[in-house]
């Protein structure tokens, strides 16, 4: 715009201006000064004229007028300022049987230049009756790029803000009609899911569509999705919850192969990572559990060779050592007292074993003969035999104990 | 006379800017103390003078009480808000609630709305534009952030109208960033705007492509910006203090005002400096001491980087939800353009750098550039055939509240608008004759976690089994961004509706009378016709006041668990009558205090109680 332009959507004070037709000064609500320019421009007003008539300032009486202007209470007389037109889109076939549409109004058009209207209204006959590729003006097969262009250039031709302020009479709502009907056709076609769902209703402009064009979007999502996560990974706290989870994950692998000692190394590192996490910690406790029991049954297993080589006493300490790791163990308790009475050191401590032997496993004859023993060398004579009558009552055919019965029996 | 002389304002947080197009290139308008930037403050002086901008600032720590700033993170919201209730926690002057829940200012003796305060700065920044035309200026666009609701963009533009401006557009800044940066260049592709600013953040991802600036997608937090960093420090020294000398200077308004200044100015010059030192002399004298205290302390880049890390991995995190939303991937960005003075601090260019992959935009001045943008599309909207076209979006979905108290989206967030759709809806109970349609705006399904924007009533409707009856929802946003909204009976074909219009916490009927009265006289010091003034305020509180005081007499439960409320409420009430009843200017402010805190009181002892 140049200087001498003057007044932006006027044009220069040597220009005239008028009352719109059909404008009802009553339906509109127009400020003080607008009320007197608007008495004052009658038919035909040249702008100058106006100005210095109406005995505003200036920039106040341009405001207003400006203002009238917006509200399509006046408008240029002459049209010869008409913007230059852009160059029309490309016709694409209708189709679709189209629906009536008006005829153009009869009103002069301020906005709008008179290719730019035949456009309009050409537009409009495909917003109410043509499919999205039509509305856009793309063939079927156009891919993602050929749609957004065909959007963008249609939106510099209809876009309302083009013609803000501007009188466009019944062309007004059309605009705003096309724009709508344009930014619905380029949200469906350039959403994947939404264009395959629009093909879907739409058979016929299926099978002109490009087939690839949805194997692209997936790979398209799928690559997007990709990068999200690496960028995700990247997020020192989301890094550090995902490597939380790895770690827990691995824990979890290697407690199902048994490998405790591993998994536990790992988590300790995870509670470290991140000592509010509860899941770390829990498996933390019960993998430590889980690790003294299969060591405990170790234990037993070793305390067993060491009686069967006849490594009495270190097989005494294996069973210790059991014992402490997973107290329920009956086995370990009985068989220690047993080793300890056959050896005759610390009794006391292979009295409790024993009785706590016989609580544990209370159904095996060898914790009741192992009871029984500690009892005859603790010299209990009485009880010790009690025992070995229970341990015959589990186990009739126990040889050990009838001996052992047999031998107090010879005593009395 | 040049083109009809439009301008672009940033509105911002801190400080605000203003711009035109020159013979087609942006430029911007120095104010008339020859700086580009006016601090976003306004002051009622001791002689109750009104001061804006610089000069406010100035005396902003010798009046702490008398000195509005960052008072964008209140404007269009609702008092009981979350957000405002911890911003009155740290703002050295007070913060009220209005008539219809909005925020207010208690400043110099009067209550003043929070389009004022804006108000104030746009005419500020017209007077500057004017003297730099020599020519009144009346158009202009107003930026304001991209995730503002409609509350908060109406209030701004009832600001822009008590200002005496004609607001063309509100424009969303991270857009306006994005115009600057790409106007007159032949820049194609997409390019990420990533907005701190003094108190708002915003990510916006948008293309380009022939002129048309497109919006992909926006997001951001209105609750994130150079504040928050600066609170961080405040704490950081509070609580040095308080191990230093058990005083807690947050008691202190004069003493938190320099605070804030003085971290301020520390995080502005650990952008340039590894290291800087906190002097404040004579910070406070607790009661008691011999001599007064003093703060000293040294803040090392890397110690606010610690204290604000979390700040800025929230920026990341919120720039990739958006990108996600937008179905752009880092490798397709073109270009990542950083606004804001926040965005000067070298870490948070280093995580953008590591995150996006790639140097961000050395361009564009980061404080300047959304004034530009703002001028840029003044220009185009009055310009035919400009160079230029912004295609924008919605930043929050639009929807209406349904049976069971959620919501249902109508209108997506990052929609272009303008735009429109229609939804059908049923009755929910047997025998209905009428629904409230409630329109709301957000992203919860949740009604009530989203803004409420307005609501009406169809009635009529016939009665018959839940179900039966049809409803049509239909929602349009024009191009100024108005949403309107209208339901229909299917089978009557009745139809009732709306525009939202509503409520930047003013009433129509407040804003024609400040448009009436000429914007100078605004916040003038209180005269006769104040003390009336007043005194409405304070009958219209008693009235307030006095039905909550009834509702919670007439609870069940309220007489044995807030009887101490009640009495102390009814003694508020009666103090405030006598001072209604003689008048006394300071009688009545002092009743409309007690009055205040009393509501408060009472709200919460009703909201603990819930429904009788």
């Amino acid at each position: 715009m140049s200087a001498q332009d003057g007044i932006a959507g006027l044009g220069s004070p040597d220009d005239y201006v008028g009352r719109a037709p059909g404008f009802d000064a009553m339906q509109v609500k127009l400020e003080r000064e607008e009320l007197l320019l608007f008495a004052l421009v009658g038919r035909s007003e040249r702008i100058g004229e106006v100005l210095s008539r109406c005995g505003l300032p200036e920039a106040e009486a341009l405001a207003a007028l400006l203002s009238l202007r917006a509200k399509g209470a006046i408008r240029p007389t002459s049209e010869e300022r008409a913007p230059t037109p852009r160059p029309a889109l490309p016709p694409v076939p209708i189709k679709d049987a189209p629906r009536p549409f008006l005829t153009p109004s009869p009103v002069a058009l301020v906005g709008l230049s008179p290719e730019r209207r035949e456009e309009a209204l050409a537009l409009e006959k495909r917003v109410n009756g043509g499919n999205f590729f039509e509305i856009l003006g793309v063939p079927p097969s156009a891919d993602r790029v050929q749609i957004r262009n065909a959007y963008h250039q249609a939106s510099l031709k209809f876009h309302p803000d083009r013609y803000f302020g501007q009188d466009l009479g019944d062309f007004r709502a059309k605009v705003e009609l096309i724009f709508r009907k344009l930014t619905e056709a380029h949200g469906i076609l350039s959403d994947d899911a939404k264009r395959a769902a629009y093909l879907k209703e739409n058979p016929r402009l299926a099978a002109q569509s490009t087939p690839d064009f949805a194997r692209n979007a997936t790979e398209d999502e799928k690559a997007r999705g990709e990068e999200r996560r690496s960028r995700l990974a990247k997020h020192p706290y989301l890094a550090r919850v995902s490597k939380l989870g790895e770690l827990l994950a691995k824990a979890k692998g290697q407690v199902d192969k048994k490998e405790f000692d591993i998994a536990i190394k790992s988590l300790v590192t995870a509670t470290q990572m991140d000592p509010t996490s509860r899941e770390a910690h829990q498996l933390l406790i019960e993998t430590r559990r889980a690790y003294e029991l299969s060591r405990a049954k170790d234990g037993l297993a070793k305390g067993r060779e060491l009686e069967r080589t006849g490594n009495d006493a270190a097989a005494i300490t294996a069973y210790r050592t059991t014992l402490s790791m997973d107290p329920s163990l009956g086995e370990a308790a009985y068989r220690a007292a047993l080793l300890m009475a056959r050896l005759s050191v610390d009794l006391k401590e292979a009295l409790s074993l024993a009785q706590k032997g016989v609580e544990l496993s209370p159904k095996r004859a060898d914790a009741w003969l192992a009871l029984g023993m500690v009892n005859v060398a603790l010299n209990h004579k009485k009880a010790a035999r009690g025992n070995f009558q229970e341990a015959l009552n589990r186990a009739p055919e126990h040889s050990e104990a009838k001996k052992q019965l047999k031998g107090l029996k010879w005593v009395f | 006379m040049a083109d009809g002389p439009v301008i672009g304002i940033d509105l911002g947080t801190t400080n605000s800017v203003v711009a035109t197009v020159h013979e087609g290139q942006p430029v911007l308008i120095k104010n008339r103390t020859g700086h580009n930037l006016t601090p976003s403050i306004v002051a009622v002086t001791a002689a109750s003078k009104r001061v804006v901008g610089q000069l406010a600032k100035r005396q902003s720590i010798t009046n702490p009480e008398g000195t509005v700033y960052a008072s964008k993170r209140l404007i269009g919201r609702k008092f009981s808000s979350e957000q405002v209730q911890r911003a009155v926690a740290t703002m050295p002057y007070h913060v009220v609630a209005g008539q219809h829940d909005d925020v207010r200012i208690q400043l110099g003796g009067m209550i003043v709305s929070l389009p004022e305060i804006s108000a104030a700065i746009l005419r500020e920044l017209k007077l500057d534009a004017e003297a730099h035309f020599g020519t009144s200026v009346s158009q202009a666009v107003v930026t304001v952030p991209a995730y503002f609701n409609d509350g908060q963009r109406q209030a701004t533009k009832d600001a822009g109208r008590i200002a005496g401006l004609d607001v063309l557009r509100i424009l969303n800044e991270p857009t306006a960033a994005a115009l600057a940066y790409g106007f007159g260049k032949s820049v194609q592709g997409k390019i990420a705007v990533f907005d701190l600013g003094g108190g708002t953040f915003d990510v916006s991802v948008m293309e380009v492509n022939q002129g048309v600036f497109e919006v992909l997608a926006t997001g951001g937090d209105t609750y994130l910006g150079g504040e928050d960093f600066d609170n961080r420090i405040i704490d950081w020294l509070v609580m040095g203090f308080a191990t230093d000398h058990g005083v807690d200077l947050r008691k202190d308004r004069m003493a938190l005002q320099r605070l804030k200044d003085a971290a301020e100015r520390a995080k502005i010059e650990l952008s340039s400096a590894r290291e800087t030192h906190i002097n404040l002399p004579f910070l406070c004298t607790p009661q008691g001491a011999p001599s007064a205290l003093h703060l000293q302390a040294t803040l090392s880049r890397e110690k606010l980087e610690t204290l604000t890390a979390d700040l800025c991995q929230k920026t990341l995190a919120i720039a990739d939800a958006v990108l996600d939303d937008a179905k752009v991937r880092v490798v397709d960005l073109k270009e990542i353009i950083l606004v804001g003075g926040m965005t000067r601090m070298p870490r948070l260019v280093e995580m953008i750098k590591a995150h996006f992959k790639r140097d961000p935009c050395k361009g564009v001045h980061p404080e300047e550039v959304v004034a530009l943008g703002a001028a840029i599309q003044a220009n185009s909207l009055v310009t035919p055939d400009s160079q230029v076209l912004l295609l924008d979006v919605t930043p929050q979905s639009l929807g209406v509240a349904i049976a069971g108290g959620y919501s249902r989206t109508l209108i997506p967030r990052n929609t272009t608008v303008p735009t429109a759709t229609t939804e059908s809806f049923t009755t929910s109970k047997d025998n209905q004759t009428s629904v409230k349609i409630m329109v709301l705006q957000g992203e919860s399904e949740i009604a009530h976690l989203n803004e409420h924007l307005g609501e009406f009533v169809l009635t009529g409707l016939r009665q018959a089994a839940r179900g039966q009856v049809e409803i049509e929802v239909a929602f349009d946003i024009n191009s100024e961004g108005i949403v309107s909204v209208s339901a229909r009976d299917k089978e009557t074909g009745q139809l009732q509706s709306i525009t939202v219009t509503a409520s930047g916490g003013l009433t129509q009927e407040e804003l024609a009378k400040l448009m009436a009265e000429d914007g100078g006289q605004l916040m003038d010091p209180v005269g006769p016709g104040g003390i009336a003034a007043k005194k409405q305020e304070l009958s219209a509180l008693m009235t307030e006041v006095q039905g909550l005081f009834a509702q919670l007499q007439s609870h069940p439960s309220g007489e044995s668990t807030a009887g101490d409320a009640l009495r102390k409420s009814k003694l508020a009430l009666d103090v405030a009558k006598t001072a209604h009843a003689k008048g006394g200017l300071e009688a009545i402010t002092n009743a409309q205090d007690q009055l205040l805190r009393t509501r408060v009181i009472l709200q919460g002892a009703l909201g603990r109680m819930g429904p009788a």
